[in-house]
């Protein structure tokens, strides 16, 4: 199955579970949505629930915002995650804040999707990350789905949960393809294992998790060590308990994001590494992260200017050397 | 190359040794672990060990003379390459690196390096602060501080140097000066965790206790450290305090555990008789032996009993076509329970030959998940043994198997253990009057001896 096909599938199951949840945003109605993950289900369940909005942020999200204090569960899907800077008022100011600001006699059931990261060659103002702010807004659940089965049903307890949640996924995970176990319920707040190891921690989430597990052999060949590589899954919370398991016993850690590096998220995760992990180190964390620049457009600039699994390999080698490895 | 020997820290405490005497003179040739030289500590008069092979160049301290831990005491002439000497030498451990990093140019600045570092080293130790000098001003605050001292004890628990935090934690847990054994050249810079435990283990426990150490998986903390810690103490160590020996589990016993788990759920009965084993025992040769006897007698009465070629499965029951037993086969630890199929159609000749072949694939671990299935009726025999008699547990899917014990007195004790689901206890009953009849048929005996049909 594939991530876009998983993530249709929890929409489908969900909305045939429960006649309040709806879905709406630019496109995702007639046009199956512009990576075809709402594809089929116009048909399925009708123009009222598959709602296609004008191309205005601002309003999917704070219509959704009024959608959920009325009672509904809506699904609001933003195209690519630089249009949802227009939205933002309504996300920091009012989808995060009105359970609080009514002292929890409302609730806010719905989930925003942001599909976001580098593509290809979509340049600048079509290829960011806004994780690190949305991991800023205290009342924001934040998942990032990296993997399909994760995707199918961190995506479906998104939906069913009484507060906001901003769903994060990347626009190159959309064709990956994957196993959903349908039998097994996730907690989709636990972060994920991809492979146990033992000497390095190598902390990643979206497509870097696939990058970095691409680059494992190399390092793992090049230092002889082996190393275990964590989805983090959900960002906010973060489930620290798994990470420091991981760093206690490996005392080394690498966290990997395709964000520009100043002010990114594993700055925050490799903070609270120091913080609270400080005599478990046995090297200076390392971070891999994307340049501070906007995206190029040009392709072989698009990929300087972030993690590739080459860079990643070099980098982490050449840090565990110098790092007593 | 040289390598210098330095005044070790034999204690927590230790500031200063005293060279008691000399075990080997210039010229001499040493090996690495061979004792050099005697020297006494604040607590006891201790042994220092070379680590590395070489020739004595020159001993720097005269016996009965004091000095202060990490001057160097001896030098060796060492055979190593260019690299291991950057190990072994002294002096600043950065500019080590860029002498390493010039490899053509090795000789000369090397030798320069190493007169050179003798002065500076000399001076660290003997002009500036002493290795422990920070550490005792730490506890004097500590002791003056008395109330406020919490801070500052916990602050005092971590070592100076330059070496990771977790190499700090480590190093304070052993009592590990990181900054005096940089400076004298056995920890690098900065130091890790491993650099850490491994100068700790190797100055402070013999080879073969550390192996002990390592298999018992004995935390090396817990030994008193002011002593070289020998083989002998480890094992009074483990002795005294009753720690068992941990061992791994085999797949072959995860295989055994689970199979065992199982069996002992099913609802069997036992069934206990004897054999007559006069014939057994007149056609018993070298080739067919008493299990390839068993083996065909069992077969045989299978055959007369399609109970026992019986397994359940699910809703139903199904009765296989030929008679095939599962035989117990230890191997050392290991235990198989491969499967001979169809011996109703196989001599014993062919019997003792696929044995014999069995044998070897036990021997050699060859079995593939065809030699483990297909069999309703298992056997042990454990007669060899002179056990008496015993019980076994059901193999795999099997609806019974005989366990068989040492001959006496002419006879052969059987039990039968049957899962009641499949095979009644009157059928079990018949099925054994079968195998008695047949153990004391000759006609059976020199049939079987012809082949199946």
């Amino acid at each position: 199955m594939l991530y876009r096909e998983a993530l249709n599938r929890a929409l489908d199951e969900t909305m045939e579970m429960d006649p309040d949840v709806v879905v709406l945003g630019e496109d995702v109605g007639l046009y199956g949505g512009s990576y075809r993950v709402t594809e089929g289900l116009v048909a399925k369940y009708g123009e009222r629930r598959l709602i296609d909005t004008p191309i205005a942020e601002l309003s999917i999200v704070g219509n959704a915002v009024g959608m959920a204090m009325g009672g509904l569960r809506p699904v609001a899907e933003i195209m690519t995650a630089n249009f949802s800077l227009l939205a933002f008022d309504q996300i920091v100011n009012h989808m995060s804040k009105l359970r609080y600001m009514s002292a929890g006699k409302i609730t806010l059931p719905m989930v925003v999707r942001f599909p976001q990261g580098v593509s290809r060659q979509l340049a600048a103002q079509h290829s960011e990350s806004y994780e690190q702010m949305l991991c800023a807004v205290p009342g924001l659940t934040v998942f990032a789905a990296g993997d399909v089965n994760y995707a199918y049903h961190a995506l479906k307890r998104a939906i069913l949960m009484d507060d906001p949640v901003i769903f994060i996924e990347h626009e190159l995970l959309y064709n990956k393809k994957g196993e959903v176990d349908f039998n097994t319920e996730l907690d989709p707040f636990r972060a994920r294992i991809v492979k146990e190891g033992e000497d390095i921690t190598i902390i990643s989430y979206l497509k870097m998790v696939d990058d970095v597990m691409e680059a494992v052999p190399r390092i793992e060949e090049g230092l002889g060590v082996s190393c275990e590589v964590i989805d983090l899954c959900s960002l906010n919370p973060i489930d620290f308990e798994t990470i420091a398991k991981s760093v206690e016993k490996s005392g080394r850690v690498v966290v990997v994001e395709e964000d520009h590096r100043t002010g990114g998220y594993g700055s925050q995760v490799v903070s609270r590494i120091c913080e609270e992990l400080f005599f478990t180190l046995d090297a200076p964390p390392l971070r891999i992260a994307g340049e501070d620049v906007p995206i190029p457009y040009n392709r072989s600039l698009e990929l300087l200017s972030i993690p590739t699994p080459d860079k990643i390999a070099v980098q982490i080698t050449e840090w565990g050397r110098k790092n007593g490895l | 190359m040289a390598y210098e020997i330095v005044m070790p820290q034999l204690s927590d405490s230790m500031e200063e040794g005293k060279l008691v005497n000399w075990k080997v003179h210039p010229g001499d040739r040493v090996e690495a672990g061979e004792v050099i030289a005697e020297v006494e500590s604040d607590k006891a008069v201790m042994e220092v060990q070379s680590f590395k092979d070489g020739v004595v160049k020159e001993l720097k301290v005269k016996e009965g003379e004091s000095v202060p831990v990490g001057t160097v005491i001896a030098v060796l002439e060492t055979p190593g390459s260019g690299r291991d000497e950057e190990k072994g030498e002294r002096g600043e451990p950065k500019k080590e690196h860029s002498v390493a990093e010039s490899p053509s140019e090795e000789s000369v600045p090397t030798q320069e390096a190493a007169e050179g570092s003798k002065s500076v080293v000399d001076e660290l130790f003997g002009s500036e602060t002493r290795p422990s000098g920070p550490k005792e001003a730490k506890k004097s605050e500590a002791e003056e501080g008395n109330g406020g001292a919490g801070q500052k004890a916990a602050a005092g628990s971590v070592v100076s140097g330059e070496a990771s935090p977790k190499a700090r934690a480590v190093a304070a847990a052993y009592g590990v000066d990181i900054e005096a054994l940089q400076r004298a050249g056995k920890l690098p810079v900065p130091a890790h965790e491993a650099d850490i435990k491994e100068w700790y283990l190797r100055r402070y426990f013999t080879p073969k206790a550390l192996r002990l150490i390592e298999l018992y998986g004995l935390d090396a903390v817990a030994f008193e450290s002011s002593e070289k810690v020998d083989e002998k103490s480890v094992k009074e160590y483990i002795k005294k305090r009753h720690i068992p020996l941990p061992k791994p589990i085999s797949s072959n016993r995860k295989a055994v555990i689970a199979a065992v788990t199982h069996s002992s759920k099913k609802p069997v009965y036992r069934i206990y008789d004897t054999i007559d084993s006069a014939l057994l025992k007149r056609y018993e040769t070298e080739e067919l032996t008493y299990t390839v006897w068993l083996l065909k007698l069992f077969a045989e009465a299978m055959m007369e009993h399609e109970e026992f070629r019986t397994t359940l499965k699910g809703e139903s029951l199904y009765v296989w076509p030929g008679a095939s037993i599962s035989l117990a086969m230890a191997n050392g630890e290991e235990l198989y329970a491969p499967v001979f199929k169809d011996l109703d159609t196989k001599s014993v000749e062919e019997l003792s030959s696929m044995l014999g072949e069995m044998k070897g694939r036990v021997s050699s671990k060859r079995l593939g998940p065809d030699d483990l299935s297909g069999s309703t009726f298992g056997l042990s025999n454990l007669g060899m043994t002179g056990i008496e008699r015993f019980d076994a547990m059901i193999n795999r899917e099997d609806c019974a198997i005989a366990a068989v014990g040492s001959e006496r007195g002419g006879e052969v004790a059987i039990t039968l253990t049957v899962d009641h689901r499949i095979v009644n206890g009157y059928q079990a009953a018949l099925f054994m009057r079968t195998v008695k009849r047949l153990a004391s048929d000759e006609s059976f005996f020199e049939g079987a001896k012809k082949g199946g049909d």
